[in-house]
């Protein structure tokens, strides 16, 4: 058998024209068969995956995990955001509370009152206001005190 | 206030008084407390008053105003009187004095404060 006689096409598969190959990039019919696409799937091959499949899919992998990651770092940012919104309402909520239930008026009252009582303290001793004091009981009292404050100072 | 202050304010106060009880008040606290200060205050506020109660305190008592036995005191107390500008009724208390006390060295001291009213 001479080598030219044996046809090159030995297995009897005819190529098709390239324009209806668009499911069948590679342009083959087995025995008057098309051969499709879905021929190249990998759950026609048994399980066996073809080399570009491998790499294809480990770059999804690759893929996937890496949105994977930047969803989650995402989201615990948006968490982190809004725990923080919710800690600031919240002090602003305490904080208008204790503003709104805080009583001016009876602290205004309070300090007035004990601007009045030192005013009064001081003033009780002034010469003008020991000469409204009649009858002389309340200065008496006071000289009394007095007096008895230096004796004692002296003896001690 | 400091109670020094205090103290002179209260003096001062009683010296002025309206209410003629203030006299009886200095006298009782005053003139009897044990503190050469306060005897002495007391005595030159009881003469600043000017009445015949009030000099009466300081020249007929023994041991008080010009009588008083701390010498600071009684020196205080004369010089209060010679510097007096209206002198009218400290010389009847004296003359009072000078003539009807009971006690010879009150009535002493009594002519010798009036000796010196006329050269001063």
């Amino acid at each position: 058998m001479e080598i030219k006689s044996i046809s090159k096409n030995l297995f009897g598969i005819k190529r098709q024209n390239l324009e209806s190959n668009q499911t069948n990039p590679f342009g083959v019919n087995y025995k008057g068969n098309m051969i499709n696409a879905d021929v190249f799937d990998v759950s026609f091959t048994g399980g066996k995956e073809k080399l570009i499949e491998k790499a294809a899919k480990k770059g999804k992998m690759w893929a996937s995990a890496m949105v994977s990651s930047i969803n989650e770092g995402i989201s615990s940012r948006l968490d982190s955001i809004a725990r923080f919104g919710s800690r600031m309402k919240e002090n602003t909520i305490n904080l208008w509370n204790s503003v709104h239930n805080f009583d001016f008026a009876s602290r205004v009252r309070d300090l007035g009152n004990s601007v009045k009582s030192t005013i009064t303290a001081i003033n009780e001793y002034s010469t003008n206001n020991l000469l409204k004091c009649d009858p002389v009981d309340f200065i008496e009292s006071r000289f009394v005190g007095l007096v008895r404050m230096r004796e004692a100072a002296a003896n001690a | 206030m400091h109670n020094d202050k205090k103290l002179k304010n209260i003096i001062d106060a009683l010296s002025r008084h309206e209410n003629p009880s203030a006299v009886e008040v200095l006298e009782r606290v005053g003139t009897n407390s044990s503190d050469d200060e306060v005897r002495r205050l007391t005595a030159k506020a009881l003469i600043k008053r000017n009445t015949a109660d009030s000099l009466a305190v300081v020249i007929t008592n023994k041991g008080k105003g010009i009588n008083d036995l701390s010498t600071s005191v009684a020196m205080s107390s004369i010089n209060e009187l010679l510097s007096m500008s209206d002198k009218t009724e400290v010389l009847k208390v004296l003359e009072s004095t000078e003539e009807n006390h009971e006690d010879e060295s009150i009535r002493e001291t009594a002519r010798s404060i009036k000796a010196l009213m006329a050269f001063s």
